[in-house]
């Protein structure tokens, strides 16, 4: 067997998923609404249960704070998200979705939710969950040392 | 445990890989170099040093970019003077694709960055479990090219 190339192998697959998404996705096709915009739309709508702030968006999908900013920005723009001033703290500002948002998600679960099955066809419970783990051993791995190589 | 979502999941992993990149120490040398340029000098060189001659149907395959997209990024290395397209035997249509002299250097400079990062990734990761690992993107590539 040849040498695996971890890094080309994800990039190329990421690829697929990427493309699939674009031809398949019928949220997109409404107002110009990007592959990131429904990422966290759905992130949001899937924890109404407490208050979601730039940060955590920012953590959960391993973005710079300033691509957050103009991505939250644009969402803004577009009448996707709104930001609610919190009354502990002005500078806080929560994120919640609009109601037009909120049509979108819908259409986006059923999206998505189809790429899973598509991806995961064929596997078993127990061979995403150790997919699942590899993913997240390199990702600690690769946070691990970020330190080291940033000046 | 929130419900297990591979393709954010693969999407987030790759967006720690580009910028790990992004903060590597070769990156001004490279700097004409874009994303998909240095993925396909790594595969041409990769190729040439087993003596494997490579197409631009190779690179669509093994990158699963469309012809369209390859034809654009292959013409502007060959004016960036990164790649040559070469004629072969009778077919003169068939080109085979080379690097000049001057991608062979940054790729050895991209290599350092690249075998480390691989490195990085594989830490604590058995032989066993990257061949399943390999297997497991294998059977998710052609789930979604069968699409």
């Amino acid at each position: 067997m040849n040498k695996i190339w971890t890094i080309r192998e994800l990039h190329s697959l990421n690829n697929l998923i990427a493309r699939y998404f674009d031809f398949s996705s019928r949220a997109k096709e409404i107002d110009a609404v990007t592959c990131s915009n429904i990422c966290i739309i759905g992130y949001l709508s899937d924890n109404t249960d407490k208050n979601v702030y730039q940060r955590n968006l920012e953590d959960r999908f391993t973005i710079t704070r300033s691509t957050a900013s103009k991505e939250l920005k644009l969402m803004e723009q577009k009448g996707l998200i709104q930001r609610q001033s919190v009354s502990c703290d002005a500078r806080l500002k929560k994120i919640v979705l609009t109601e037009k948002a909120w049509e979108l998600r819908n259409l986006m679960k059923e999206d998505v939710e189809k790429m899973e099955q598509v991806i995961t066809k064929g596997f078993k419970d127990e061979e995403l969950k150790i997919l699942y783990s590899y993913i997240q051993r390199m990702k600690e791995n690769i946070s691990n040392t970020k330190s080291t190589l940033q000046p | 445990m929130e419900e297990i979502r591979i393709g954010l999941e693969l999407r987030t992993l790759n967006n720690l890989i580009r910028r790990y990149f992004d903060f590597s120490s070769h990156k001004n040398e490279v700097e004409t170099i874009t994303g998909n340029n240095g993925w396909i000098i790594g595969y041409l060189g990769d190729n040439a040093e087993v003596g494997k001659d490579i197409y631009q149907k190779d690179i669509e395959d093994y990158f699963n970019i469309t012809r369209s997209t390859v034809s654009n990024v292959l013409s502007l290395m060959e004016q960036k003077g990164l790649i040559q397209r070469q004629a072969v035997g009778q077919d003169a249509r068939l080109k085979k694709i080379v690097l000049t002299d001057k991608a062979k250097e940054i790729k050895g400079l991209m290599k350092e960055d690249v075998e480390r990062l691989e490195h990085t990734l594989k830490n604590g990761f058995t032989d066993e479990e990257l061949k399943t690992l390999y297997e497991y993107i294998q059977r998710m590539k052609k789930n979604i090219s069968k699409n």
